[in-house]
């Protein structure tokens, strides 16, 4: 399964991250929900969760939180929690126990990593007053990349950013800010100062001057342990003045993510933080345990390389990620995307009023494929794990499935009620299919109006599909 | 390690004064990482905690914070104690004699390559995910390679990021090496490609490509690095020359000590595009401890050569499996 942001189509699918060689029951990310199924798969009538199931639960679910580089102490409370939660939780009857749990991770993550505040953060506005921001970090964490992709967002906000680069210790560090300025098309500010305070002051009346904002500050990378420096960012910090101050961490940070955040914290009072290179195949784990210690909000997602490449933090969207349980929301978010207004109105003004039929599933189909590959999508959901294979036997289903809604008359498409024998033979002749095939399919059909019902109250259609909902 | 190959043995000829400066710079190099590492798994350390369930518990907690992984903790741990129990172990300090031992079995893979090869040209190249310390290896190598008299040519073939041509460059000016650029944007095997061709016709010892980060799930990029690292071949073979015998390349990829269980699969996905020949573990002058570079020896079974500590060109030290284990366990 690709990370939510992942554009490119990989040849092959690779397990994540696993030890197979060297543990006996070898731990993939992508697939606690399949593991959980698989021990507590079976038991679907009991009211609660038994002591047994709760514990062997847990400890899937700690591990896959270890693997994903949660801070142990963080996996810790949040198991803890969880048990509480468990404990008291009612199995309804549409979730099997395993269902039970994740849904119950899921809630419990989206809740440790802000919830509904990510979307208020998304729309902080800047537009209208002066405001300075930090960007600091260790070694290579991407800050100055991250620092051109805020300016590129700001300027297409309609916003003046200027770029600031406040690192004279990394060789070329001061002409790739403003070659990145060049490339983006927003100012950056060459000074003549020697020390990265006075550089700061400097460009901070320079913007004032010249009615530049956001004045994003790309400071040098440097260790939390390292006094003289963090000292120094404590005076940058009192010179700038700063409406945000981001850490940017590696999303693939391990254990340390918790004690460097919490070093940079104490000394300059972060505002929030970025995660950069979120686009490989890493589970992010630093976000959690950043979040949960420090109590900083995850702002934005660096999610590939290029300057527009750049992401607010949506904690619905990583939770699934984090715990290898696919990514619902971004491909409810593809659909809505690619879906175009008029059609889409369409589509929901006849929900609204009458049955979906299947001239609309013919259309939602035609904008499905606007998506991208079926294989792109299929990937997007959880419990997903298909082969190159049995991805392209389900390309070739849906020509099939094609060919029948097609071989239909409009008014069959309008009301399926009206296909008796002889108009399903006629359309298994027309289509190169069987009657069984439409029969299968008729039903499959069915069963997807009687998702879309909950579609229109606003429910989702998808996470209802994998046992999510 | 027989860093220089045959070369080694004329280090024996060095002035006292030149080898006593080498080992301090290393011994320096290795301090500073036992001083990031102190106080860390400081309880097995000392030697005086007793051999029960308390201490087994502390000693995987200290396994997965220093990012070793949940999985080889466990097998780790579990291992300590069968064995402890099997012996007959009831000392800490014995057990600690022995999960050092078993630590350091753990990295010892094979011999790696020797670094630089008499009589070749030595190709030497630089891999690894975005911001995990490449340039600055190289430069720290091209030093090594300098203070051995050899001479050295870096290919910029990092022409995807802002101003990397010029990080080199720069890096290029203080060590004292020159470097080959192509455009921005422009071909980086063909950057390779005609630095080897100088290199050749110069006589050069030894080329040094600085390669862009990638992220290792980016196929094409992927695909890029190993066309990368086809290109020296290329060369001699259009000179009509065999390059087995013509080359020496050693292909390193550059970790970050920070980096969680992700290293893994750059271990993994990396060796797929290109033949990897050792291991850089850098940043280790920091907090983290570097931990996951257990998993990633035992899954990728490639010997980690170098560890970078410290921003400064003589921050390296040769990697000895022995010592590093020593850094995690020991005491002063």
């Amino acid at each position: 399964m690709p990370c939510p942001y992942e554009q490119q189509p990989k040849a092959n699918n690779h397990p994540t991250s696993t030890v197979s060689s060297l543990v006996e029951s070898p731990v993939m990310f992508n697939a606690l929900s399949d593991r959980l199924q698989k021990i507590l798969g079976g038991f679907r009538s009991r009211a609660r969760l038994n002591a047994a199931e709760i514990e062997s639960g847990l400890r899937e679910i700690r591990i896959a939180l270890l693997e994903a580089d949660v801070n142990l102490k963080v996996a810790r409370g949040f198991v803890t929690r969880l048990k509480d939660k468990l404990a008291s939780e009612t199995v309804g009857r549409a979730l099997t126990p395993a269902q039970t749990i994740v849904k119950l991770v899921h809630e419990e993550m989206v809740n440790v990593l802000g919830g509904d505040e990510a979307a208020q953060l998304a729309a902080t506005s800047y537009a209208g007053r002066f405001s300075p921001m930090m960007l600091i970090g260790l070694q290579g964490s991407g800050k100055t990349t991250t620092a051109g992709k805020l300016a590129l967002r700001f300027r297409n906000e309609g916003q003046r950013p200027l770029l600031v680069a406040l690192d004279l210790k990394r060789p070329a560090a001061v002409e790739q800010v403003s070659i990145i300025a060049g490339e983006i098309g927003v100012a950056a500010h060459s000074g003549t100062a020697t020390t990265p305070v006075d550089l700061a002051r400097e460009a901070l009346s320079y913007a004032r001057k010249e009615g530049f904002s956001p004045v994003l500050f790309d400071t040098a990378g440097r260790l939390q342990i390292d006094t003289e420096l963090m000292d120094e960012l404590t005076a940058i910090r009192q010179v700038v003045e700063p409406v945000e101050v981001f850490l940017v961490a590696d999303a693939m940070t391990g254990q340390e993510a918790v004690n460097i955040a919490q070093a940079f914290n104490e000394k300059v009072a972060l505002t929030g933080v970025i995660l950069s290179k979120f686009d490989s195949d890493t589970r992010g784990g630093a976000a959690l345990s950043i979040r949960e210690t420090v109590g900083v909000p995850i702002r934005f997602v660096g999610t590939g390389e290029r300057p527009d490449e750049i992401e607010p933090f949506y904690p619905e969207r990583w939770a699934s990620w984090i715990l290898g349980m696919g990514d619902v929301v971004t491909l409810i978010e593809k659909v809505e995307e690619s879906i175009e207004e008029k059609d889409a109105e369409a589509i929901a003004h006849r929900l609204s009023k009458e049955r979906f039929t299947l001239e609309d599933f013919m259309n939602v189909m035609e904008q499905t494929q606007k998506m991208g590959p079926l294989s792109q999508m299929l990937k997007l959901l959880p419990g997903f794990k298909l082969n190159e294979e049995q991805i392209a036997l389900g390309e070739r289903e849906l020509v099939r499935v094609k060919a029948i809604v097609r071989s239909m008359t409009p008014q069959e498409r309008r009301d399926p009620r009206v296909l008796n024998a002889g108009r399903r033979r006629r359309i298994a002749l027309g289509s190169g299919s069987t009657v069984q095939d439409i029969n299968l399919f008729m039903r499959q059909f069915k069963e997807m109006q009687r998702m879309m019902k909950h579609f229109k109250k606003g429910k989702l259609p998808f996470a209802k599909m994998f046992g999510m909902g | 390690m027989r860093l220089f190959g045959r070369r080694d043995r004329r280090k024996q000829d060095a002035s006292p004064a030149e080898r006593a400066e080498r080992l301090s710079r290393w011994r320096k190099g290795l301090n500073r990482t036992k001083a990031s590492f102190s106080g860390f798994l400081q309880f097995v350390a000392t030697g005086e905690a007793e051999l029960g369930e308390e201490y087994y518990s502390e000693l995987h907690d200290a396994l997965i914070l220093a990012d070793i992984g949940a999985a080889l903790a466990e097998k780790t741990v579990s291992w300590l104690r069968t064995t402890s129990s099997e012996q007959g172990v009831s000392s800490s300090e014995v057990a600690r004699q022995l999960l050092k031992q078993r630590l350091t079995e753990m990295l010892a893979t094979e011999e790696p390559k020797p670094l630089f090869a008499d009589e070749r040209l030595n190709v030497i190249l630089f891999a690894g995910v975005n911001g995990t310390g490449k340039t600055t290896m190289l430069a720290k190598i091209a030093r090594l390679l300098l203070d051995e008299n050899l001479s050295v040519v870096a290919a910029a073939a990092d022409t995807f990021r802002a101003a990397a041509v010029e990080q080199l460059s720069i890096w290029g000016q203080r060590v004292g090496f020159p470097v080959i650029t192509g455009a921005q944007g422009a071909d980086p095997a063909s950057v390779v490609y005609n630095t080897v061709e100088h290199a050749l016709a110069q006589g050069k010892h030894a080329v040094l490509i600085d390669t862009a980060g990638r992220m290792q799930t980016k196929t094409a990029l992927m695909d890029e690095l190993s066309k990368i690292g086809r290109a020296a071949r290329k060369v001699v073979e259009k000179r009509g020359e065999d390059p087995d015998e013509k080359l020496h390349e050693v292909n390193l990829l550059v970790l970050d000590a920070t980096t969680g269980q992700n290293a893994i699969s750059q271990a993994k996905l990396f060796s797929e595009a290109i033949a990897l020949h050792g291991l850089v573990l850098n940043k280790i002058d920091g907090t983290a401890k570097g931990g996951v570079i257990f998993p990633v020896v035992a899954t990728a079974q490639v010997p980690v050569m170098f560890l970078g500590v410290g921003e400064d060109v003589d921050d390296i030290v040769e990697f000895d499996a022995a010592e590093f284990a020593s850094a995690l366990l020991d005491n002063d």
